[in-house]
């Protein structure tokens, strides 16, 4: 068993125990402030994203080797294979790379310097990706309220025996095969533009 | 024997965000930056392995993260074991049908399609944020928005079912008022 798994697992095992007894759900939280008014969950969302900011903070500062952090002052890459969408002043030359998620199946390096699509508002141009990316989220944010839980709520819920937890997890992991299968190359299509 | 044990929301905040960025910084979890916890990308990666590894006719190999070639990443299945180990310890362990099937379907299907455009579950647009990713700030923004009107839809949901209770429960016991509710 490699180190990934091991750290993986145990990772795993630690939220997924905190999330069932605090009852986390990072959705759930600001459903429930918009109906009734209630912090508690808002409070882990907002302690999550503050917490982390610390901590990376605080490792960069101990100088422990955080690759390309803070993300918005990482230096220019010329050559990698990554993509990303960011928010970039319009008159500056942009090029694709490979960024938040670095799949990789075979290496591929490229040296692209390509203006990336954009819609340009008061001197910023934001990608098309970027656009694509928030309609993404805004589409989780909707249909997670729906199914009563994000992806975490989700796992935690079907661990908890709620069956239609488990039937939305089915169509979860089923729904990567379908996507790596069939919906992959379209949404490359619409990220290169 | 049943054991509660109280953990506040905050407190899970403040574990989950040590054990994401504990595993990037100390455990190489990385890159892809700012991956040390995710349930769409580490899903992902998961069934991506899996098949890579199996093989089956149907299946063209799949690309997964850098993070994926060390070994298989287990995240989600380590947090349904840890929810699972938590409930039954606090006797929360219950099988039933909650939400509407078929809804919990199509809702699966969406949000993981979703998340796999933008490579990022709330949790890891959350962790990207405090990374320093504007992109995912303004993610962020639009999935509270997306959050918003989920919640206007759940009301107005709550409010047809009240009125169509309503109107039975009058039908059934008040013919005069039943047929004035249903002329309104």
């Amino acid at each position: 068993m490699s180190k990934v798994t091991i750290v993986s697992l145990v990772m795993g095992v630690i939220i997924g125990f905190f999330a069932q007894r605090s009852r986390m759900c990072f959705i759930g939280g600001w459903r429930d402030f918009f109906l009734i008014k209630d912090t508690y969950l808002l409070k882990g969302f907002f302690s999550f994203v503050i917490a982390a900011a610390i901590f990376f903070y605080a490792f960069d500062l101990t100088g422990a080797y955080i690759k390309d952090y803070p993300w918005f002052d990482r230096p220019p890459a010329e050559y990698t294979n990554v993509y990303d969408a960011v928010f970039y002043q319009a008159e500056y030359a942009v090029y694709r790379d490979l960024g938040y998620c670095d799949l990789t199946f075979n290496p591929l390096i490229t040296n692209l310097e390509i203006p990336i699509p954009s819609v340009h508002i008061g001197g910023f141009a934001i990608p098309y990706e970027t656009l694509l990316f928030m309609g993404c989220a805004f589409v989780i944010g909707f249909f997670s309220t729906l199914a009563n839980g994000c992806p975490v709520r989700q796992h935690v819920m079907a661990a908890s025996g709620n069956l239609s937890s488990i039937v939305f997890l089915l169509f979860f992991y089923g729904g990567i095969i379908i996507y790596e299968k069939y919906l992959v190359n379209i949404v490359n299509d619409l990220i290169n533009f | 024997m049943k054991f509660k044990i109280k953990i506040s929301a905050l407190t899970f905040g403040v574990v989950s965000a040590a054990c994401a960025v504990l595993s990037q910084v100390k455990f190489s979890f990385s890159p892809p930056p700012a991956y040390g916890v995710c349930m769409v990308c580490h899903a992902r990666d998961l069934v991506n392995t899996l098949l890579n590894r199996i093989g089956p006719e149907w299946w063209e190999q799949a690309i997964v993260s850098s993070v994926a070639l060390k070994g298989l990443i287990v995240t989600t299945l380590g947090v349904m074991l840890g929810a699972f180990i938590a409930a039954v310890i606090s006797g929360e362990f219950k099988l039933r049908f909650v939400e509407n099937v078929p809804k919990a379907a199509i809702c699966g299907f969406i949000v993981i399609t979703a998340g796999l455009v933008i490579s990022g579950c709330p949790m890891r647009l959350l962790l990207r944020t405090a990374y320093g990713d504007w992109g995912a700030a303004a993610s962020v923004v639009t999935l509270i928005l997306g959050v918003f009107l989920g919640t206007l839809c759940l009301k107005w949901q709550a409010k047809r079912k009240a009125r169509r209770d309503l109107k039975g429960k009058a039908q059934a016991e008040l013919p005069a008022a039943a047929e004035e509710v249903a002329a309104q």
